[in-house]
């Protein structure tokens, strides 16, 4: 059972250098910072590395957190930041992005498991070309299923301004994906 | 339940997250309001051919996988080691702290103290002034007063036929909207609100033009091609903040064609 206050206990164990508190919180948060990650970078090398990354971040500031944002608004804003700079560098560098067509080769065991896993490909697809902040509220709010208070105090933006960009960009995803609903 | 609030709350809905009073509350307005309830059926639409997906890209990755991370997380914090804190960091930053602000709000009175008492000096030690010229009260030149007035004029009544033409531009659902000709003049507007903001206006003038200028941004910020939700929202920031009344309550003041000008920006200053 794990709740706010189990949380803030590890927090502050973690902060006074406890480094089984600190793991558990890795591991309580590690695929969710995955998530947000490989939402941004698309790939699931550089999302390990950036999640990771993110972590030692954390570790390193934790002294200094004084629990004004919750810890995962913290934590997902410093792996956003990262994930976006890592994209503003791959284009910088004009580095020919491959895309992560892993789980689409994958040997699938049946139709229906083949058929989500070509959805999911097209879905990331749809996502990788909305504007930066379209893609960061879909990722949070929709994929992640953050709170639209969180989801504002990791982008800085009003709530309002949350709700507009989801529905801008849950619209422009409609328009991309119409075909996959044809196909259903 | 208010219109903005229902409209707000339409992904909550679709999502389950709202709580059984605010679903009746949401499913009552919809039944009610036309373009609720079309907005609901878009958004349903859009969450129907793009739902959360089931599994996640952390999902696909196996048990080992995770192990590993833990452990490559463990590895680079220890060859990164963060700065150690005493524990009595914290404690003697607070009393720092503390000491700081007590000799700040000290040298602060003490400043505003010899300020009033040089100022006290000057006013009894000064002779009795003059009559008030009225020429010499001048801070601003009248020239530049009635420059800024009618630009004021112009960029209100610039706002306002911008905004007169969205709220009357012809839509249908699910045709794109060309907004070019509209991004232009909002961010021609934006620019002239800059200089107007550094001029000695009214409160309520300023107000209105800082109502204005988020309109205004929102509206140079659309895409060349948009939608009709973006333009009705638009449209609905202009409904509910009455712009259009306001601006033309403010051109009531500053027309120069109307011979009483009620308060010039000269003899707001002057004054």
């Amino acid at each position: 059972m794990t709740t706010a206050a189990d949380e803030q206990q590890l927090i502050l164990d973690a902060k006074a250098g406890s480094h089984d508190a600190f793991r558990q919180l890795v591991q309580r948060y590690m695929k969710q910072t995955y998530n947000v990650a490989y939402g941004f970078v698309r790939s699931h090398q550089s999302a390990e590395d950036i999640a990771q990354e993110a972590f030692v971040r954390v570790h390193a500031s934790l002294p200094g957190f004084r629990g004004n944002a919750q810890f995962g608004t913290w934590l997902y804003r410093i792996t956003m930041n990262l994930a976006l700079n890592h994209v503003k560098s791959r284009n910088r560098k004009g580095e020919q992005f491959v895309e992560d067509t892993a789980a689409v080769h994958l040997p699938v065991q049946d139709h229906r498991e083949a058929y989500n896993a070509d959805r999911r490909f097209h879905i990331e697809r749809a996502l990788h070309e909305l504007p930066t902040l379209q893609r960061a509220v879909v990722i949070l709010r929709h994929m992640e299923g953050l709170s639209t208070r969180q989801v504002s105090q990791i982008l800085r933006c009003s709530e309002g301004t949350v709700k507009t960009h989801l529905f801008r960009g849950l619209m422009k995803m409609k328009r991309k994906l119409e075909f996959l609903r044809e196909e259903a | 339940m208010r219109h903005s609030r229902a409209r707000r709350l339409l992904y909550e809905y679709l999502s389950n997250e709202l709580s059984a009073a605010d679903r009746v509350s949401v499913e009552q307005h919809c039944a009610s309001c036309e373009r609720c309830a079309s907005q609901l059926e878009t958004m349903r639409e859009n969450l129907r051919v793009f739902s959360r997906p089931q599994i996640s890209a952390a999902d696909v990755q196996p048990e080992e996988f995770w192990n590993a991370f833990v452990r490559k997380v463990e590895a680079s914090t220890a060859a990164r080691p963060r700065s150690t804190r005493n524990p009595w960091t914290g404690l003697l930053d607070e009393i720092e702290r503390t000491i700081q602000l007590q000799w700040r709000t000290i040298a602060g009175f003490a400043s505003a103290l010899t300020l009033l008492a040089v100022v006290f000096a000057v006013w009894k030690l000064s002779p009795p002034a003059p009559p008030p010229d009225h020429a010499g009260e001048m801070t601003v030149s009248p020239d530049n007063t009635i420059l800024a007035n009618t630009r004021v004029n112009q960029y209100f009544r610039k706002s306002k036929n911008l905004f007169v033409g969205l709220t009357n531009m012809k839509t249908f659902e699910g045709q794109p909207i060309d907004l070019t000709a509209e991004r232009h003049a909002s961010r021609e507007l934006i620019q002239e609100a800059r200089y107007l903001k550094q001029q000695p206006l009214d409160t309520r003038s300023s107000e209105l033009i800082e109502q204005l200028e988020r309109i205004l941004i929102e509206l140079a910020n659309m895409e060349q091609q948009t939608d009709l939700p973006d333009v009705e929202m638009i449209r609905s920031g202009i409904h509910q903040k009455n712009l259009l009344f306001k601006i033309r309550m403010a051109q009531a003041l500053y027309d120069p064609s109307k011979n009483k000008q009620p308060s010039t920006t000269y003899e707001r200053t002057a004054r």
